[in-house]
């Protein structure tokens, strides 16, 4: 076991692909032609190339009631194709010593793959293969569900993912974006092979579809390859995801029961606006100042000088319609509410007296050399270029992030702050264990109205199955993402919302 | 001295592709072989000596990376590790220290750990907060880790950053100042990460009674982040004893990677490292063979999850010794791929488990050779015991492992080999590890050198030695039953209490 200081820190890197001026709701683009959109990020050394494949549509599309659609379409594509068994496909695959991660959010899936440079060809081929003809078997769909039944029980054990989950979905209740990406218990039993084949028709085409390479192959290898193995893709316009609205419902606060935990975890967010927006460069130099780096006040305060937590940090986490502030934190369960009225009334005062000149030198020049430091690689500056591509950026919006940052004066700043920080709707999921935490919450400064259910019961509660055990002062409603019967939007590549959670889990 | 030969090197260079053209003629310092890199290596003394650097001589040469990494020694024992590339263009620094929760004594356990937070808390001329504020300027994220041979510590900065990160370093390294209110902060910090990585964590409960099952009171049977109750009594005089005793030069190596000048690197090393006393370390556990089990001892425990893990343990060998590598290519052939022999029988076949995974440990201590299971909600720990026994059985009878296994195992070794050399700091890592748990730079090629070179019949001879013997550990963890009903804060009555020996 390899125990760490402390967690290294958000450095919104995903955040700054996002701040691109690009319009959002864009008119839908015409189909740029026969080939995918290719991105090659060249590096000689050492001989290794990652693959990444996006394909636009996620979570937000799965209909009401079959929740989870996406994450189980995309990982049973990768379990048999119509010319191979998935034994066969995946006894190709580790013959090269290749790995592939799927990672699926609300706005889209990724697919992340690598191999020593002499196999990239076949690895290409392999991807290619489950990509356009997946097989769908009913035996192998019903596997793939198990194991996605069992992650969804495992997610209990792990309290921080759990609260980062319950998050989500508490957070964004009643949109279609709230729904779980990883589905329910119900939902997930509810899809269908036929169901799936169907939404893989919908999805795969030659403009939904983004392949990126790097590391040691060059562009016109990669090309070369892309041509043969994706010239057969539909070409049609792709589909759309859904808008995501603003919340503003006032302070919320879901605390999940775990009895017998010592150790509590937090997360406490807001939204704010597009990544797209003009401001939205200012809320990442602000986000810097509150909670970025290991000096920033919430680790400073929290964790340095009262040793309240191991982690605490926040995230400004971009969206194409709205992004999502978020502050963790892990404590003692003993030290919670103080520490969760502690970075409550940090962000009340960013809100209020905004930034210093000195902190905002430092914030830029955090920004700017981590962007820089975190391109070393070519995987990494890959999953950069191809996130901003993936949210309808040009690479010219790009390569300006750095200079666009540089540009941000205390002015706009604080005009931000005063304008879009809007703590007074603040939400907060808290794991622990009730029976010692749910009477300070609702007696905490932080002036919550406080939700409890079972930890068992988080998972299911956006999509009406949850179990709320105890209540004060309001029970936890089962509330439908979507009105019954109705339909997502018929999707569009340019009006995806964020992909900035597009990492596969390591 | 290192002589290796070059025919060696050049076979390791054709497996994994580590050796530029050019580079991999010879390595050995002494002169008799000669090649590119020991040629600049040697100009570089020179340089050093004629700029007025004294006080510190080259050891080694090795092929490594993109170019080639060298180790050089300072009067006071601490070592420099350069490698240099043209590719990063940014650099990685570590501090690696021959220090790690094995050299703890009893009711000390978690100091190296603690210490390791308490390093960034300032020293005489640097007041708390100072350090991470300098390396967050340029954009970097000091951090560190603590493992039973080793701690480390690691930044990534611009080229540019390198002599001030070098100053810095050297001066926590021996001008730490601690406040009892800065010790009781981080104390609390750790307390918390405890409670949040094992306390509250089903997988590191499991790990730490697999470790202490398996390893007793020796060193490597208590945790690294230690037991709640030590750690509660810490005192800053303990820590600082800890510090003076075991952070002195001959324990420790300052490693440098990326886009770097080595000349100038080893100037900088040399005035800030120079300056230090050599002070003599502390002794450390000497290694031995000896298997410390003779008999299987199980421990079974309830814990508060969703699904029951299996932990198995077979007390192994240390890194250098010669059936090492021959287990850690068994680990990878048996867990290392979802067409993998275990991955199939317990995922796919007998769908108990929805992950398993398999492990030599890379100790300087003889270490263990792990099976980790996390089974399906519903099913029995002692199911997968069951299924991984009749299937261990079978790999020392009848169906040992074979060369197709053992190929597909090396492809997937050298594929991962290449992701962690990608990054200057993962170069650094490899480094830094190998210098800390291995005699010489040189045993990293010579690992997988050895691997090219195993044969079905080596590795199954190896798991017959090691894996073949009764003394092993087993830890059984089941979730309690869904219809126990328990008052907050119960204790099951055979959970043994988190955090305490």
């Amino acid at each position: 076991m390899t125990t760490w200081r402390r967690l290294i820190a958000s450095l919104g890197l995903a955040a700054l692909v996002m701040a691109g001026p690009r319009p959002i709701n864009a008119a839908p683009k015409p189909p740029r032609g026969a080939m995918p959109e290719t991105l090659v990020v060249h590096r000689p050394w050492p001989p290794l190339v990652s693959v990444r494949v996006f394909i636009g549509g996620g979570s937000s599309l799965d209909p009401p009631g079959k929740e989870g659609q996406t994450l189980l379409g995309w990982t049973s594509v990768l379990r048999g194709t119509k010319d191979r068994s998935r034994q066969q496909w995946q006894a190709a695959l580790d013959a090269i010593g290749a790995q592939v991660e799927v990672a699926v959010d609300k706005s889209g899936a990724m697919l992340v793959a690598d191999a020593a440079a002499d196999h990239v060809e076949a690895l290409v081929r392999l991807l290619a293969e489950a990509l356009q003809s997946p097989r769908f078997d009913p035996e192998e769909v019903a596997a793939q569900r198990e194991e996605l039944l069992a992650d969804l029980q495992h997610l209990a054990d792990d309290d921080g993912a759990l609260c980062d989950d319950a998050l989500g979905r508490y957070l964004y209740r009643g949109q279609a974006v709230g729904r779980p990406a990883q589905g329910s218990v119900a939902s997930l039993q509810a899809i269908a092979p036929t169901e799936l084949a169907a939404w893989h028709a919908r999805q795969v085409t030659v403009s939904n579809l983004w392949v990126g390479f790097a590391g040691a192959i060059d562009a016109k290898r990669a090309h070369e390859l892309v041509k043969a193995a994706f010239g057969g893709l539909p070409n049609r316009a792709a589909p759309r995801a859904v808008a995501v609205k603003g919340v503003t419902e006032g302070r919320r606060l879901l605390l999940v029961d775990k009895p017998r935990r010592g150790q509590t975890q937090m997360a406490v967010a807001l939204t704010t606006v597009a990544a797209s927006a003009r401001e939205f460069t200012a809320l990442l130099v602000a986000n810097a100042v509150l909670g970025g780096p290991f000096t920033s006040r919430v680790s400073r305060d929290v964790r340095q000088l009262r040793g309240w937590a191991y982690h605490a940090e926040t995230t400004l986490a971009p969206g194409m319609h709205t992004s999502t502030w978020v502050a963790t934190l892990g404590s003692a369960t003993a030290d919670a509410v103080p520490a969760l009225e502690l970075v409550v009334k940090l962000w009340e005062e960013l809100g209020r007296h905004g930034v210093t000149p000195a902190e905002l030198q430092f914030a830029k020049n955090w920004l700017l050399g981590a962007h820089k430091l975190s391109q070393e690689t070519a995987a990494a500056e890959l999953a950069y270029q191809m996130r901003g591509r993936a949210l309808g950026m040009e690479p010219a919006d790009i390569a300006a992030i750095p200079a666009r940052i540089a540009a941000v004066d205390l002015k706009t700043v604080q005009r931000t702050l005063k304008e879009r920080l809007r703590p007074e709707h603040l939400v907060a999921v808290v794991t622990g264990p009730a029976r010692q935490l749910r009477d300070k919450l609702a007696d905490s400064l932080c002036q919550f109205t406080v939700e409890t259910i079972a930890a068992d019961g988080a998972p299911e509660t956006t999509t009406g199955a949850g179990r709320a055990v105890t209540s004060k002062p309001l029970a936890v409603e089962a509330t439908p993402t979507t009105a019954p019967g109705e339909e997502p939007e018929e999707p569009d590549v340019d009006d995806v919302d964020d992909g900035a959670d597009l990492e596969p889990a390591p | 001295m290192i002589a290796r030969s070059a025919v060696a090197l050049l076979a390791l260079g054709a497996l994994v592709g580590l050796v530029p053209a050019g580079a991999a003629e010879a390595d050995s310092v002494d002169g008799t072989t000669g090649s590119v890199a020991q040629a600049a290596a040697q100009t570089r003394a020179a340089q050093l000596a004629a700029a007025g650097v004294r006080g510190i001589a080259l050891v080694e040469v090795v092929p490594f990376g993109p170019g080639s990494a060298e180790r050089w020694r300072l009067d006071n024992g601490l070592q420099a590790i350069v490698a240099a590339d043209d590719a990063a263009g940014v650099a990685a620094v570590h501090i690696w220290l021959k220090v790690g929760s094995a050299d703890e004594g009893p009711t000390k356990t978690g100091l190296a750990h603690l210490l390791e937070h308490l390093m960034f808390k300032g020293t005489r001329t640097r007041p708390a907060g100072t350090y991470d504020r300098e390396l967050e300027a340029y954009g970097a994220s000091a951090n560190a880790a603590t493992w039973v041979d080793w701690t480390m510590y690691h930044q990534v900065v611009p080229p540019a950053a390198v002599p001030l990160v070098l100053q810095m370093e050297a001066d926590r390294f021996v001008h730490l100042n601690l406040t009892l209110a800065g010790v009781k902060s981080e104390l609390a910090v750790v307390q918390n990460e405890r409670r949040e990585t094992v306390d509250s964590d089903p997988d590191g409960l499991v790990a730490e009674h697999l470790g202490r099952l398996l390893h007793g009171t020796g060193p490597y049977g208590h945790p690294v982040i230690g037991w709640a109750a030590d750690l509660a009594a810490h005192k800053r005089d303990d820590v600082m004893a800890f510090y003076r005793q075991r952070y002195v030069p001959g324990n420790a190596a300052v490693v440098v990677t990326g886009t770097v000048e080595p000349t100038a690197i080893l100037t900088e090393v040399a005035k800030t490292f120079g300056a230090i006393a050599a002070l003599p370390a502390a002794e450390r556990p000497k290694p031995t063979t000896a298997a410390p089990l003779a008999t299987e001892v199980r421990q079974s425990v309830t814990i508060e999850a969703s699904a029951a893990r299996l932990a198995v343990a077979w007390p192994t060998v240390p890194r250098d010794h010669p059936d090492a590598v021959a287990l850690e290519l068994l680990a990878e052939a048996l867990c290392g791929a979802e067409s993998s022999r275990l991955d199939r029988l317990l995922i796919d076949d007998r769908r108990l488990a929805s992950g398993v995974s398999c492990q030599q440990d890379g100790t300087r201590l003889p270490g263990a050779f792990d099976i980790w299971v996390t089974l399906r909600p519903g099913r029995k720990s002692e199911e997968a015991l069951a299924a991984v026994d009749a299937a261990m059985a079978a790999l020392l009878g009848a169906q040992p492992p074979t060369a197709e296994e053992l190929n597909l195992a090396r492809v997937r070794s050298t594929t991962g080999l290449y992701r962690q050399l990608a990054s200057a700091d993962g170069r650094a890592d490899v480094l830094g590890q190998t210098w800390a748990v291995c005699a010489s730079l040189a045993d990293h090629a010579a690992w997988w050198q050895r691997m090219a070179q195993l044969t079905p019949a080596d590795v199954s001879a190896a798991a017959k030695r090691w894996l073949g013997r009764p003394g092993r550990a087993v830890v059984l963890a089941n979730p309690a039953p869904p219809s126990v009903s328990r008052k907050p804060g119960a204790r099951e009555s055979r959970q043994v209490a988190a955090g305490t020996p």
